[in-house]
């Protein structure tokens, strides 16, 4: 939501850092209010979804493995 | 720091003041990791002296006790008691929600699992991990999986064809997805009350002859408590505030009424806060309204704090005389 709010919320792609952009937490907030149930922008919408978890739920894997290795390497194995 | 303290003669001043430019390095530790500190504090007071300063003086009895009839977008005519109460409503079906499934998973984790197998471990990873999803994300889950799915479902169930009671955005769909989204919260601070009580006491249990359950709702439990509340209490504080997840599993864009059952959709002050700084036809004349909305968003979430806080010094207390 704070993205959405802050970021400009405009579908371009720019790399320059001062134009408005469009996350894709703005684009499901934006969108799904409007979409009819079951269509392919409705379906869409979903996969952009489960995309971003899935981003994220590597990104958190990943920092689990490390800790874990680290929490290992520093109170030694058990 | 490096203040030089009152000395005697100059050749003694001298003197501590060499010692004292060595410690150079000390003193840039401390003004770096100071100024982060005072940073810190700076950015929170700078946010919340302007809510204050620019709300304060529009915030008024009538704002707080009626709710909108003509125009929502002006300060003069607008209420906000529907947006509280559905603030209100939907946070404590939440901690409803959540804190018996939160509780019971770290008893599972804690007292039943064992510690170093792999299906644990994948539990663990898993709790890990819904803590990290975005809200958005919840959002559609609630969206697909309760109103569309499962209420859907409950509508061809239990009403005749056509009929749409529970398969649209809902007061208890929105307070469910809340629940899961702030279940890891309430897992990871039960599961580390439980941790810290210690095992002599359980042992001392199962050696007068309790049985395993018995220790569990008799002794281990009464102890957890406090920070039991804690996890409600971070739940309730992260819930509050977040607005994504309920897009569309309950908040309304306007509705004339309050919420009369699970099933009706319900004003939040989250949203409205959105909806005022996106939607309105005048944003000059809206923003008095807006600071004054988020600043009692901002009360309403300490103040449902605050209420946590004494429930758990309450039971703390309640705890100690126990022992």
């Amino acid at each position: 939501m704070i993205v959405l709010m802050a970021s400009g919320n405009a579908s371009i792609v720019s790399w320059h850092i001062f134009d408005s952009t469009r996350t894709i937490t703005a684009t499901i907030a934006a969108e799904l209010g409007e979409v009819v149930f079951g269509s392919a922008h409705y379906r869409i919408l979903f996969l952009v979804g489960v995309l971003l978890f899935a981003v994220t739920f590597l990104t958190n894997m990943t920092a689990d493995i490390v800790m874990n290795r680290l929490k290992i390497r520093m109170e030694g194995k058990r | 720091m490096t203040a030089i303290t009152h000395t005697g003669g100059l050749e003694h001043k001298k003197k501590r003041f060499r010692a004292a430019r060595i410690d150079w390095a000390s003193f840039f530790g401390t003004g770096v990791t100071g100024l982060a500190t005072i940073l810190i504090i700076a950015i929170l007071a700078v946010i919340l002296g302007n809510v204050v300063v620019n709300g304060v003086q529009h915030v008024s009895w009538r704002f707080v006790s009626t709710g909108t009839a003509t125009d929502m977008f002006d300060v003069n005519k607008a209420g906000i008691l529907p947006m509280i109460f559905g603030t209100t409503a939907r946070v404590i079906l939440m901690t409803i929600f959540v804190l018996p499934m939160g509780v019971l998973t770290a008893i599972y984790l804690t007292e039943y699992a064992r510690i170093h197998s792999p299906f644990t471990r994948v539990i663990r990873g898993a709790v890990n991990n819904l803590a990290g999803v975005p809200s958005i994300v919840f959002g559609l889950f609630g969206a697909g999986f309760f109103v569309r799915f499962i209420g859907r479902e409950m509508d061809s169930a239990f009403y005749h064809a056509g009929a749409t009671v529970w398969g649209q955005p809902a007061l208890l769909w929105a307070s469910a997805t809340l629940a899961v989204m702030t279940l890891p919260v309430v897992i990871i601070a039960t599961e580390e009350s439980l941790k810290a009580i210690p095992q002599g006491l359980r042992e001392a249990s199962l050696a007068l002859g309790a049985t395993k359950l018995q220790t569990i709702i008799k002794v281990v439990l009464p102890q957890a408590v406090p920070g039991i509340m804690t996890g409600a209490i971070l739940a309730v504080s992260r819930a509050a505030g977040e607005v994504a997840p309920i897009l569309f599993t309950g908040a309304a864009y306007y509705m004339a009424d309050l919420p009369k059952s699970l099933h009706d959709q319900f004003m939040d002050l989250g949203y409205h806060v959105f909806i005022l700084s996106t939607q309105s036809p005048n944003v000059d004349k809206t923003r008095p309204l807006l600071y004054a909305t988020v600043l009692v968003l901002l009360c309403l979430t300490f103040l449902l704090n605050i209420v946590a806080i004494f429930v758990r010094a309450n039971m703390r207390k309640k705890a100690r005389m126990l022992h």
